[in-house]
């Protein structure tokens, strides 16, 4: 059992209010300073790392890379400017490339 | 169809054969291993798909709130009462064996108080404690109530931000061990068992061709020794037979 901090990477409207519950907010508009963000609080003991998906859709690197590590998590959540699912849709993609069949579109078209 | 270049002996038969008997029984393994991950992986991700999208249901009424907030007061405002806090929130993390894939698990803790601030003075530290029970870390003055309502509900999505976290990291590591898994399985199904297959049934063969081969090489040679002997004591019974 360790410990880990926890922080949020996005532009400054999605992101500011997590500064209000604790976690640590890097601002930033540029994907790619996203990503050397996320590699210098991975060196800082940051476990759970959440990005705007907006920026995580324009450089696919953020996900990518650390998807087989165990830390950091790197989690998506949406952003203020665009509603564009990306989380979702990536989701559904991975479930499609593990099982080959894509189970979560057959639960969207039941409901 | 693929035949591994091997020497059709007895000894590379009996080391071919004992390596498609382990791939067999690892492939079974193999197949198992993958079907439960499987299992395990669609119950994880249908918990993960329902807490992704309450997630974003609540983060898009925050963001609405942010925006009322940022109707009734100046930016500059905001920034400045979040800034004021401290960015303390800490997790425990522990490591689950799952299906003999390492995944995490957060939860938050407690006393969410970083370990620079434990080392000061204890007063302080009941005095962090205090604010944090009032749940909004800026003071009230000179900021309106819009903003409190966006924190309080970025409170309520915490608990479910952190699951989502434990959910999706052990989605994504269990989806690239089922792709592993997988991959391993259909070489050792099309590639690896049927070749070992194919080679063992043409060394078989080779091999029954050479005995043949012998046995008809020995009747040849047979005949040979036969037809001479004949000769010989034909030739002799005829001199015998002329003599008298």
């Amino acid at each position: 059992m360790h410990l880990v901090k926890v922080a949020v990477i996005g532009d400054i409207d999605s992101v500011i209010g997590f500064r209000g519950i604790g976690m640590t907010v890097v601002t930033t508009d540029d994907p790619l300073e996203a990503y050397r963000i996320i590699e210098e609080l991975v060196k800082k003991q940051y476990g759970v790392i959440f990005v705007t998906e907006d920026l995580a859709e324009k450089n696919p690197a953020i996900i990518e890379d650390y998807k087989e590590k165990i830390e950091p998590a790197i989690i998506l959540i949406p952003s203020s400017r665009s509603n564009e699912q990306f989380a979702l849709r990536y989701l559904q993609e991975m479930v499609n490339k593990a099982i080959g069949i894509d189970l979560l579109k057959e639960d969207n078209n039941l409901t | 169809m693929a035949v591994m270049r091997v020497n059709p002996n007895r000894m590379e038969l009996m080391r071919l054969r004992g390596q498609l008997n382990v791939a067999r029984r690892g492939h079974k393994l193999l197949k198992d291993k993958r079907d439960e991950l499987m299992r395990q992986f669609i119950s994880l991700i249908k918990r993960n798909q329902k807490l992704r999208l309450e997630v974003e249901k609540l983060l898009s009424e925050y963001n609405r709130e942010m925006v009322l907030a940022h109707i009734v007061m100046p930016k500059q405002v905001i920034e400045t009462a979040l800034y004021s806090g401290y960015d303390n929130l800490i997790l425990q993390a522990e490591r689950k064996n799952l299906m003999s894939v390492q995944v995490p698990e957060y939860y938050v803790q407690d006393k969410t108080i970083i370990e620079d601030y434990v080392d000061e003075k204890a007063s302080k530290r009941a005095d962090i404690q205090n604010k944090s029970a009032t749940d909004i870390p800026y003071g009230f003055s000179g900021v309106s109530g819009e903003l409190d309502f966006a924190i309080l509900i970025l409170r309520k999505v915490l608990p479910i931000m952190i699951e989502l976290a434990t959910v999706e990291k052990t989605t994504q590591l269990l989806a690239g061990e089922i792709a592993k898994t997988r991959r391993r399985v259909n070489s050792l199904e099309h590639r690896m068992i049927p070749d070992l297959e194919d080679t063992i049934r043409s060394i078989t063969m080779k091999m029954e061709e050479n005995e043949r081969a012998n046995t008809t090489r020995l009747m040849k040679v047979k005949d040979l020794i036969l037809e001479k002997e004949i000769y010989e004591r034909r030739s002799r019974n005829e001199k015998l037979f002329w003599k008298d």
